[in-house]
């Protein structure tokens, strides 16, 4: 269902080793471990957190819920199981969880291992049901009601709705300042003007605070324990380095890089602990606050580079074991002096990336068209190895898009991207990425097919109910979806915001708080306006399918009146069977993403659609809305709710993906989808966009296409793209085309005096094509 | 004079491609060659004609669809045991093409458009984005001289946009026809598929007197583009120590630095079968060796380029 090229971001790969590990330059260390990794996760702690939270929610029944939430946290980061062991460069160690198991608050009364869903993407319905008892417990009031409608929207892909998470914490706070001067400002804090409800929570932060200094500790202890046992003096040497780095950070800033990276990962591993629902932490610009650590080592003569490409690779096998998290790491961009970031750490990430060949941690590069041409070059190494890292972001239009958002210069300068794609502040900003996302073509649906969804015969009342027979011109049919997008865009925002009101009370998150600017000088929660920045978003699904559709209605109804409005809906009824002459008149019409203003329009106008309605828009936290136009895998899902449309989409499929072109039908090369994209005002997407590139397997082997991609990405940018992904097709991808030739129209082989569409060849060709592709010699 | 021509008969048209020019470019396949070399990668692109492509994988006869046996007002399709059959005896002269009007399965493609100079200027203005300095517009084919006409009126064109033009041809053309495009091209690739005139005359079914001798004067009369030779290796017929050597020679004497060895591939094969044609090269080793040739070119102060290593 997930279309494998778009989605390489969140596809479950395995990461293949290569059998010639020896010859990636990996430590001996960092072999074992990987060869390890599988057996290192602790299955066991989720259960066991339950099982704590649970019993100390009872001990405290009367206890405000931040309260309850801090003191659980102490007593379980005291007990739970920890384990240093031989060979660890790193102490603290994994879960194995994904996102779905994450919430400390819900999972104490429903955890059954046996009965959680491996996903489950409805977190609304806990959501409406506490805010129904916040409310007094009336199904008839109407803010409940109006919970009911939009939660049947997210149960029918309507509405994406994902609270919580989608934030970088303040590491870089806590490594600058130490952990114990961050408690001491919470202590003097409490002293300050607050009232009482304010105090109870900055208490919480900091119980919660300082359960993770004792937490630190803990390992500390472990770690020399553990040295005791041990003959080897390398390996003793090791734990002994953990233990006492783990006994100063426990309080003070870091000693030394290694000390540094030892936080950055515990302070992760508890924040996910902590996190409710959601988990979705990333890292922030792990090259511009490890750097100074790392350079001071190194005059000092404390390390060498090789030993901190170690203790890099060791935090890579950590983020690795949290699957699914989208532990996002940025590294490149502008510094507030002006100066671009490409430092020794910036080519480690690169490095570690391009060897162990793990799905996490996501690597995002902010890219500047005047960046060293030897970081384009180690990007361009880790583009080869097919991990289709590192994404690429257009740092000056990133830079001012946040501002256009409220950061101020400096904070803006300082973004980071979370999660797949989003922009965010650093340990300042709670954007709340996930909260909203609407599926555009299922609005389609419901005008042609009386407001029933029609999968799952759920009724969604339209703006404007209009008998299709009476509908003269395309002009008209238009401007009525115009009106029904921006009617349902409303209702989803206004239902979002009303959830967002109450979740920062509904489901604190103490100590993630605690790492945030500003959450303990308000004594207010990270969703509950503590944070500087409190902004929301609008997201959008299905923008090209959308634009693909309309521009079949337009061609075929209204200027050369094939079919009426009411003989295509018989055809979208039939999924297209028996229809297939339609389909052919069908493809036949204009596709987005071949430079062709007659459906580019299309997509231009949705997005100023967005803009207009949600761009700046005020929200309940004190923050304002941007837009997201980027789907992570939710054109997959939305998809799969979403009956057949009229660009000749089956039932049931995936809708297009971000701001690509449907599937397959940009058929003119990379320009003309890029010339289609930039039509519309991306450059106002403040949380992210989305625009994957894919290139047959021997594209980049080529010096000269190295320095033709770099163009290409260099004119996207200038023409305010924000991000661009560069996939090189793998075989797994070219098999995907052989077996469905329909949805990879547009892979081109490209060889000098050729040219042949991929899914045009003899089958036998396509096989030797895949064939060379696994060995890398095309 | 050379006749102007309106429109172009061009076979494909590719944009972002780096191995046929420096940078980024757009290629674009004229169709209609005057060599009929039995190794030929793009076959669609050796006659001047629009034709069809039919891709057996993507067809559905075998479930009863039948929809471009009744398009055809020729009678030329039809439909036996599940499988398309194509007589291209009728189909050679057709016009209409009606049935690649109803297949939506990319089974049956109609190969082949019309361009005027706007139409082909307008699709060069979309690709222009992304050339940069150094990229624009490659003539390939198919044989692009073989459409001269339409060339020098697109020339005047270019020349006010300032496009970078390169062109990938087997220079057999009159020296008239060679001179005037070549005045306009800022960049050639010009293959000598083989030096032996009778050779040469055996798998392109062409002399390579007229090829050799507007090299000659090209290079001869001070050409300001730069000039690459290009030799489609062949196993067995020009890779040759004899072939490459006489090759080295001939640029030698023309004080020519340059030349490019393509490997054979044989991803044409799938385009010689949707056209209904046997491909008539049947010995179809996959590569050849030829990392070897370097050594000849080097010795003669030639910088010899394997494969896609050109460096633009």
């Amino acid at each position: 269902m997930i279309d494998p090229i778009s989605c390489v971001k969140i596809k479950r790969k395995l990461a293949i080793f290569m059998s010639s590990a020896n010859n990636l330059g990996l430590s001996d260390r960092i072999q074992r471990l990987y060869a390890m990794r599988d057996e290192l996760y602790d299955s066991e702690a989720i259960p066991h957190r339950a099982q704590v939270y649970s019993k100390v929610f009872s001990q405290h029944p009367t206890l405000d819920l931040p309260s309850k939430i801090a003191l659980a946290f102490e007593e379980f980061l005291s007990v739970k199981k920890i384990s240093v062991l031989p060979g660890d460069v790193l102490a603290g160690y994994a879960y194995k969880y994904s996102w779905d198991l994450t919430d400390p608050h819900k999972t104490p009364d429903i955890y059954n291992a046996a009965e959680v869903p491996p996903y489950d993407p409805f977190c609304i319905d806990d959501e409406v049901e506490r805010i129904k008892d916040y409310l007094g417990g009336d199904e008839n009031h109407p803010e409940v009601k109006k919970l009911r409608f939009f939660q049947k929207g997210v149960h029918s892909w309507l509405f994406k709705h994902n609270s919580g998470g989608h934030i970088i914490p303040g590491q870089q706070r806590i490594l600058t300042s130490g952990l114990k001067a961050l408690q001491d400002e919470a202590k003097t804090e409490l002293g300050k003007e607050h009232t009482d409800s304010e105090k109870s929570y900055i208490s919480a932060m900091l119980r919660c605070a300082e359960a993770f200094s004792n937490y630190i500790l803990r390992y500390s202890e472990e770690a020399e324990n553990s040295s005791r046992s041990i003959e080897d003096s390398s390996e003793k040497k090791q734990l002994l380095k953990i233990s006492s780095a783990c006994k100063n950070i426990s309080k003070n800033p870091p000693n030394g890089f290694f000390e540094a990276v030892q936080l950055v990962w515990l302070v992760h591993e508890v924040l996910i602990t902590d996190m409710p629902v959601n988990c979705v932490i990333s890292v922030g610009r792990l090259d511009l606050y490890l750097n100074p650590f790392y350079q001071a080592d190194l005059a000092a003569g404390h390390i060498t580079e090789d030993e901190a490409q170690e203790i890099i690779d060791a935090l890579w096998l950590k983020f690795a074991a949290n699957e699914m998290c989208y532990q996002n790491v940025t590294i490149g961009g502008t510094t507030v002096s002006g100066e671009f970031i490409s430092n020794p750490i910036t080519h480690m990430c690169l490095r570690a990336t391009e060897r162990l060949r793990c799905d996490q941690p996501l690597l995002a590069l902010r890219y500047a068209p005047d960046m060293p041409e030897e970081l384009w070059e180690e990007s361009l190494n880790v583009l080869r190895s097919g991990t289709g890292f590192p994404s690429f972001f257009n740092d000056t239009a990133c830079i001012v898009v946040k501002e256009r958002q409220g950061l101020s210069h400096e904070d803006a300068v300082n973004f980071a991207v979370m999660g797949c794609v989003e922009l965010t502040g650093c340990g300042n900003d709670f954007s709340n990425t996930e909260s909203m996302r609407i599926n555009i073509p299922l609005l389609l649906e419901f005008m042609l097919n009386r407001g029933i969804q029609r999968l799952t015969g759920e009724v969604f009342p339209l703006h404007n109910n209009r008998n299709l027979d009476s509908i003269e011109s395309f002009d008209e049919f238009y401007a009525w979806f115009k009106q029904e997008l921006r009617a349902y865009i409303n209702l989803g925002l206004e239902s979002a915001d009303l959830i967002e009101s109450f979740w920062g009370r509904l489901y604190p998150a103490p100590f993630l708080s605690f790492t945030m600017n500003g959450c303990v000088q308000k004594g207010r929660d990270v969703a509950d306006g503590g944070p500087i920045y409190n902004n929301s978003v609008l997201n959008g699904g299905g923008f090209a399918s959308t634009a693909d559709s309309l521009a079949v209605i337009k061609k075929l109804v209204f200027d050369e009146k094939i079919i009426t409005l009411s003989e295509f809906v018989v055809a979208l009824d039939q999924d297209y069977k028996g229809y297939e002459h339609l389909l052919r008149l069908i493809s036949a019409c204009p596709k987005y993403g071949n430079d062709d203003d007659a459906v580019d329009r299309f997509v231009r106008d949705m997005v100023d659609i967005f803009i207009d309605e949600a761009d700046g828009r005020i929200n309940s936290r004190g923050g304002t809305y941007g837009i997201g136009l980027y789907t992570v895998q939710d054109h997959a899902k939305m998809g799969y709710l979403t009956g057949a449309l009229p660009d000749g989409r089956l039932a049931g499929t995936a809708l297009s993906n971000g701001l690509a072109s449907v599937q397959g039908k940009d058929i003119s090369g990379p320009t003309a989808l890029i010339n289609s994209a930039v039509k519309a005002e991306i450059s106002c997407a403040g949380n992210g966009m989305v625009l994957d590139l894919k290139f047959s397997p021997q594209f980049l082997q080529n010096p000269s296409n190295a320095k033709a991609m770099r163009h290409l990405i260099n004119s996207y940018f200038a023409r305010g793209g924000i991000e661009i992904q560069i996939n090189v097709v793998n075989s797994e991808t070219l098999l995907a085309a052989k077996r469905e030739p329909g949805k990879y129209k547009n892979l081109v082989v490209r060889v000098s005096g050729f040219s042949a569409y991929f899914c045009s060849l003899l089958p036998a060709t396509q096989d030797e094509i895949i064939a060379r592709t696994e060995h890398g010699n095309f | 004079m050379i006749e102007i021509q309106n429109k172009a008969l061009i076979s494909s048209i590719e944009s972002f491609t780096t191995h046929d020019g420096p940078g980024c470019r757009t290629t674009i396949f004229f169709a209609g060659c005057p060599l009929k070399c039995d190794w030929c990668a793009n076959p669609e692109a050796m006659e001047s004609k629009r034709k069809i492509l039919f891709a057996e994988q993507n067809c559905r006869a075998k479930d009863g669809c039948s929809r471009c046996v009744k398009a055809c007002p020729h009678g030329a399709l039809r439909s036996a045991n599940g499988t398309l059959h194509i007589d291209r005896g009728i189909c050679t002269d057709c016009t209409s093409f009606n049935c690649t009007e109803v297949c939506h399965l990319d089974a049956i493609r109609l190969c082949g458009k019309y361009y005027t100079a706007d139409e082909l200027m307008e699709r060069l203005r979309i690709d222009s984005g992304s050339w940069g300095e150094g990229g624009g517009v490659t003539f390939s084919g198919g044989e692009p001289l073989s459409q001269s006409g339409f060339l020098l009126s697109l020339f005047p064109i270019l020349k006010q946009e300032n496009i970078h033009t390169a062109i990938e041809t087997s220079a057999f053309a009159s020296a008239d026809v060679f001179q005037a495009v070549m005045d306009d091209i800022d960049f050639a690739f010009i293959d000598i598929k083989h030096v032996d005139p009778t050779l040469h005359y055996s798998r392109t079914g062409v002399d390579n007197t007229p090829i050799l001798s507007n090299i000659t004067a090209l290079a001869r009369s001070g050409y300001q583009g730069r000039l690459i030779i290009r030799v489609p290796m062949v196993a067995g017929y020009n890779d040759t120590f004899e072939n490459m050597t006489a090759t080295a020679r001939f640029m030698t004497e023309l004080d020519l630095k340059e030349i490019n060895l393509l490997r054979f591939h044989r991803l044409g094969e799938s385009k010689w079968c949707q056209l209904g044609k046997e491909s008539p090269y049947d010995d179809k080793p996959f590569a050849t060796d030829i990392s070897g040739m370097k050594e000849i070119f080097a010795q003669k102060g030639i910088a010899c380029y394997i494969g896609e290593d050109t460096p633009f």
